[in-house]
């Protein structure tokens, strides 16, 4: 049995059993391993992709319920929100080990999308993956500055 | 002349000249140091660029970019030319700090300038040369610049790849002098992170991306505990699965040797493989640990410091027991305070992996290891081969904090990769494995006891420490098993108050789960203890515990410039509002000598509830290589150690963990983190490392900040153990 969905803008098709993970079969199957497994049951947030421009964890998600859909991965990360963000990450250097951000990213990017100010609440929601390195504080900064530079350029 | 064409000709690799000057640096000559030692760090491409080994493994610390502005800073040439790499396992390779090609004691910058540095000055030194005999011109009136050594008065130019082979064929410089902090051009400054570009567009890769051509995936499965034996195992329902390989078996050793303590599933894909162990029903067997409870454990190691009977483990500066003891019974005042903490788990984000082929040439293993050396001889050691047949290919971790030490999840990989010769395999740990799976901090327990002076002032500190030996469990280890454990001395040695007579007692309580390096090692637990006690000491003479703290400290200026710092950025002096407490903590470095200070500010809000509401840092940390590397690992140790300190803790009962999930095991996450400010102070002392000087204060500043608001004195941890829950905004 396969499943066909669109992941990062072009057409996938997988062989695998539809009850696998998204989260593996993109690492695996499709040769993307910028989505990382840190937990496997939706605690941690490392595996989080856009599903229809939502971000959701990729560890909970069986293949079956992508297809027809649309995934965008890290790889395929490709808005004024997300280049905004990635510039700010690496201005602020907010990576240590960097194991979490392609999921912080893919959160952020999704809130930014959503969100050009959003409160505390919403960042804090939002921006629930856990960062062993610590680096949350300079997420905020850079977060912030990624808000400012798409209002300036919006101008 | 001939001897040294020879050994050019032989260096000569696929167009890249390596520079080794000195003739007693060749290949096969690991064993001697040479004394321009720039041979086995450097390479250069015909292009230009610089390939540059690193004696640190890139755990996230940033070492890596910094290594690469250090090279730049030597050579004087363009950072992005420099490329690093992960060196092979030898002997060249160790960082001399440590003695060993390892990743731990926060030695990482010292290890570069110990290393790196000098081969550069030395390329350097031997560059100009050459080039003054090129140019027939004073090596003094020349520079370099740009990758170029240049004449400016002629306004000659000869580029670093025009001089390779001249200079190559020089002697090197017996003593080759570095660059001064003074003379950096790129260090000690803020400088770009364009290398952070993969890691934010997912194209890094750690250990648990390796990919090798006909990789399979391998998960476990474990019994419960440390000492399980499979009893009983029907692979059929596994097997059944057409993508599945192997179901295999893996032995223990010691103890369990003979024994299978886990099974290892392996797939063409990880899902499978977990699909497959999923419907699999081992039967496990668990040995004398089957008893074993946390609880009680905790009781036998404050049992334990109670005693008071531990092995003295440190007689220099001032540590003397019978004088301490003396000086207690004669003290104006006693204190004594019992102090407890759990294991701790790393809980790294990228779980344990590793990946590895044996065939009968060898064995490879792509790990993320700290320790790339301890995981070959290991490994040789597992299979009876000749270490030179094991290479090791060191990757990138998801965090190390000291858990990436251990090589057991690289020998897991080994067994299973020599059951299936020629193919490589990755095998992944689960989250709850990783969680279960030991090389924890210890479980300690700390009787002090204090002797105050008719002036209030502290004359003699007694701290009896209970708790399992790092010695006994680590691959890491300096010492025979059995050897006192060294590490329960950090925090208590080398700190900065002025203690006419201490006495530090350690015994030995172990029930055999194994224990690591975590960040900090006994800092982590000491500090806790050393802190508190100071801060009661205070609050028991009605003094202010800054002010106490000032006056132990006075002989160190440097200290007492710090705290001084921290006051004023906190304000110490501002009067609390009601439900409000500040606290603070300080710690030295037993190694490096970094002093660091943390500042907490909470609210309580109902009885047994918290609010943090700033946190604020200030370290010297020596010379400081890269600034934002620094300010980030003091501000991610923090975070580190306040997940310990809020609710962290790994539990056993009836012989197993306790915690299986994240959720089980809190870490903190961006909303519950309140303002963070970390000030790191301009020093000229030596440069130290930094990259543990975040998590000891923590937890001991908040606990004096809600004594400072009218808590009993929490001497627990974490918090929630000692009835404190953190409260944060909804």
């Amino acid at each position: 049995m396969s499943t066909s969905f669109e992941l990062n803008g072009r057409p996938c098709r997988l062989d695998e059993s539809p009850d696998t993970p998204l989260l593996w079969a993109l690492r695996e199957s499709c040769g993307l391993t910028g989505t990382k497994f840190g937990c496997g049951v939706g605690e941690c947030g490392a595996c989080t992709v856009q599903f229809e421009g939502r971000a959701m964890r990729s560890c909970l998600l069986p293949l079956a319920g992508v297809a027809g859909r649309r995934v965008t991965t890290i790889e395929g990360l490709d808005s004024p929100e997300g280049r905004a963000l990635q510039a700010a990450w690496v201005t602020h250097q907010v990576p240590q080990c960097g194991y979490c951000q392609s999921g912080v990213l893919m959160a952020a990017e999704a809130l930014l999308r959503e969100q050009r100010q959003p409160s505390e609440a919403q960042l804090a929601s939002a921006l629930g993956n856990l960062c062993r390195c610590g680096t949350y504080p300079r997420m905020r900064v850079a977060f912030a500055a990624a808000a400012r530079a798409l209002a300036e350029s919006a101008r | 002349m001939k001897r040294r064409s020879l050994l050019l000709h032989s260096l000569w690799v696929g167009g890249t000249w390596s520079l080794l000057g000195a003739p007693s640096a060749t290949a096969d000559d690991g064993a001697r140091v040479p004394a321009a030692a720039f041979g086995p760090w450097l390479r250069w491409s015909a292009d230009g660029r610089v390939r540059a080994f690193s004696p640190v493994a890139d755990v996230g610390q940033g070492t890596q970019a910094t290594l690469r502005l250090l090279v730049a800073d030597e050579l004087d040439l363009d950072p992005d030319q420099v490329d690093v790499e992960a060196p092979p396992v030898d002997p060249r390779y160790r960082n001399p700090v440590l003695r060993r090609q390892a990743t731990y004691g926060s030695a990482g910058f010292e290890g570069l300038r110990a290393t790196l540095a000098p081969a550069c000055a030395a390329a350097r030194d031997m560059l100009l040369r050459a080039a003054a005999a090129r140019l027939d011109r004073p090596v003094e009136a020349l520079s370099t610049e740009g990758g170029a050594v240049l004449h400016v008065s002629s306004g000659s130019r000869v580029p670093y790849t025009e001089l390779l082979a001249d200079a190559a064929r020089l002697a090197p410089p017996e003593r080759p002098v570095a660059k001064t902090p003074a003379q950096w051009r790129l260090l000690g400054r803020p400088q770009p992170r364009p290398d952070l570009q993969s890691r934010v567009t997912g194209t890094f890769r750690y250990g648990i991306d390796e990919r090798q051509p006909g990789q399979l995936q391998a998960v476990l499965l474990r019994g419960p505990g440390f000492d399980s034996v499979l009893e009983s195992l029907d692979e059929r329902p596994a097997r059944a699965l057409p993508a599945v390989q192997a179901v295999l078996r893996l032995p223990g050793d010691g103890a369990l040797a003979g024994k299978t303590v886990a099974v290892a599933v392996v797939a063409t894909r990880t899902a499978i493989a977990l699909k497959a162990a999923g419907r699999l029903q081992p039967r496990w067997r668990q040995g004398d640990q089957r008893t074993l409870d946390s609880e009680t454990l905790r009781q036998q190691l404050l049992a334990a410091a109670r005693r008071g009977e531990g092995v003295p483990v440190h007689r220099a500066d001032g540590f003397d027991r019978e004088r301490t003891r003396a000086a207690l019974a004669q003290a104006a005042r006693r204190l004594t305070l019992d102090f407890d903490v759990p294991y701790l788990a790393h809980a790294t984000l990228e779980p344990m992996n590793a990946t590895a082929c044996v065939d009968a040439e060898g064995v490879r293993v792509w790990v993320g290891t700290q320790a790339s050396e301890i995981v070959r001889d290991a490994v040789a050691a597992r299979l009876q081969r000749p270490a030179h047949t094991v290479q090791v290919i060191e990757r990138p971790s998801g965090g190390g904090f000291g858990r990436r030490l251990e090589p057991d999840v690289a020998l897991q990989a080994v067994q299973i990769a020599a059951q299936l010769p020629g193919r490589p395999v990755q095998l992944v740990w689960s989250r709850e494995q990783d969680l279960q799976g030991g090389w924890y901090r210890p479980i300690s327990a700390t009787q002090v006891q204090l002797g105050l002076g008719e002036d209030g002032l502290i004359t003699a500190l007694q701290a009896e420490v209970a708790q399992p030996s790092l010695v006994d469990h680590s691959a890491l280890r300096s010492r025979p098993p059995g050897s006192v454990d060294w590490t329960a001395r950090m925090g208590w040695i080398r700190q900065a108050y002025a203690i006419p007579a201490m006495h530090l007692g350690w015994t030995r309580v172990d029930p055999g789960v194994p224990c690591g390096y975590w960040r900090s090692v006994g800092s982590s637990q000491n500090i806790f203890s050393l802190e508190q006690s100071v801060d009661a000491a205070a609050r028991a003479v009605g003094r202010d515990p800054l002010d106490y703290r000032l006056q132990l400290c006075a002989a160190r200026p440097d200290v007492t410039a710090l705290l001084a710092d921290l006051a004023s950025r906190v304000p110490w002096r501002a009067p609390r509002p009601a439900g409000e407490g500040l606290g603070l903590a300080l710690a030295l470095d037993s190694s490096s000598g970094a002093i660091t200070a943390t500042a907490v500010s909470v609210r309580i809000t109902a009885p047994g509830r918290f609010r943090l509401l700033r946190i604020t840092v200030v370290s010297d940390v020596g010379v400081v290589g890269d600034p934002l590397a620094v300010e980030a690992q003091l501000m991610g140790g923090t975070v580190f150690g306040l997940s310990a300190a809020l609710a962290g803790e790994i539990t056993l009962r009836q012989g197993r963990v306790v915690q299986r999930r994240l959720s089980d095991y809190p870490l903190v996450q961006l909303g519950q983190l309140p303002p963070l400010e970390v000030v790191v102070r301009a020093s000229q002392r030596p440069p130290a490392g930094v990259g543990e000087d975040g998590p000891p204060t923590i937890a001991p500043a908040i606990a004096n900040a809600l004594v400072d608001a009218g808590a009993q004195r929490p001497t627990r941890l974490p918090l929630t153990r000692a009835g404190w829950q953190l409260e944060t905004a909804a």
